[in-house]
């Protein structure tokens, strides 16, 4: 069990890992667009206006593109390059599944009402004028109970980048400081690329 | 049939053969002889590398016949053929 939920990619790779993951970054997209959530970014969920379900279906696929064309890269060139390209990208569609856990806790109706409705509160306290106190104590509650209502979506997030690590790290056969260190710095290219191809397909075509 | 060992019980070293005997004369020839490099590696390995040739080198019938993905008997094998490399035949 411990090993289906942290290291899957041991058992699983290929073609029914591309398809497993190809379902559900459709399924994270229907469901976010269904609750009002964006995907705008490798590894970012948030709440934001209504859009096309064609705008979250198209998130979802840049930000798994993008991380995987730069690890393919990084892959390439770091290690004997003898690793087949559908793992790597069959590996880091899979791996964003602990996203659609995110997505489906802040679907729960009084989950993401409650953060809605506390982020407004908290919003509407923020200073307008240098040097004003950030926020009462009173709104330390709230601060509080969104944090709490927000630690799954973070170990969501976190457990996500392990995946897409571990399958990194597996295809290409890499260890030691080249699988971190490329790993790390592809996913921080990745989710800066994905962010601005996101908002020139939001610009072009919204 | 027992296994030849590939490692010194007491230190982990290389072991090498010493002594072949004709098994039908008994003639004993002494000298220093290295282990052919399959006989090196650990019984797993050599187990492996068994059912590599059985599938005809088809990593995708292991993968499915150890219940492993490709990557992971990818992996296995190329972590073999850097043993393999490292301990040349001299």
């Amino acid at each position: 069990m411990k090993a289906w939920l942290f290291k899957p990619f041991e058992r699983v790779a290929g073609g029914l890992a591309l398809a497993m993951g190809l379902i559900v970054i459709a399924l994270t997209a229907v469901l976010a667009w269904r609750v009002g959530l964006h995907t705008d970014g490798v590894i970012d969920l948030h709440f934001g206006p209504a859009v096309g379900l064609w705008v979250l279906i198209a998130q979802g696929l840049i930000n798994w593109l993008t991380l995987s064309l730069l690890l393919l890269g990084a892959g390439k060139w770091l290690s004997s390059g003898r690793f087949r390209m559908l793992d790597l990208f069959a590996t880091q569609a899979l791996a964003r599944w602990p996203l659609l856990i995110g997505v489906a806790w802040l679907a729960i109706p009084n989950v993401g009402g409650e953060m809605e409705s506390r982020t407004a509160r908290l919003m509407a306290q923020m200073p307008d004028q240098p040097g004003q106190v950030i926020a009462p104590m009173e709104y330390m509650f709230d601060a509080m109970w969104l944090l709490l209502l927000s630690l799954p979506v973070l170990a969501a997030i976190v457990w996500m980048v392990w995946l897409m690590f571990h399958g990194y790290a597996l295809v290409t056969n890499l260890r030691g400081m080249r699988v971190f260190f490329s790993f790390a710095g592809a996913l921080v290219l990745a989710e800066i690329a994905s962010k601005i191809l996101i908002h020139l397909l939001m610009r072009v075509f919204a | 049939m027992k296994r030849i060992p590939a490692q010194c019980p007491a230190c982990d070293s290389e072991l090498a053969v010493t002594e072949l005997t004709c098994l039908k004369c008994d003639t004993r020839v002494t000298g220093h002889y290295r282990l052919p490099p399959l006989s090196r590696l650990s019984p797993d390995d050599q187990r492996f590398v068994e059912a590599f040739v059985l599938s005809s080198g088809s990593l995708k019938a292991m993968a499915g016949q150890l219940g492993v993905s490709y990557p992971t008997v990818r992996n296995r094998l190329d972590d073999i053929i850097e043993q393999l490399s490292g301990n040349p035949d001299e």
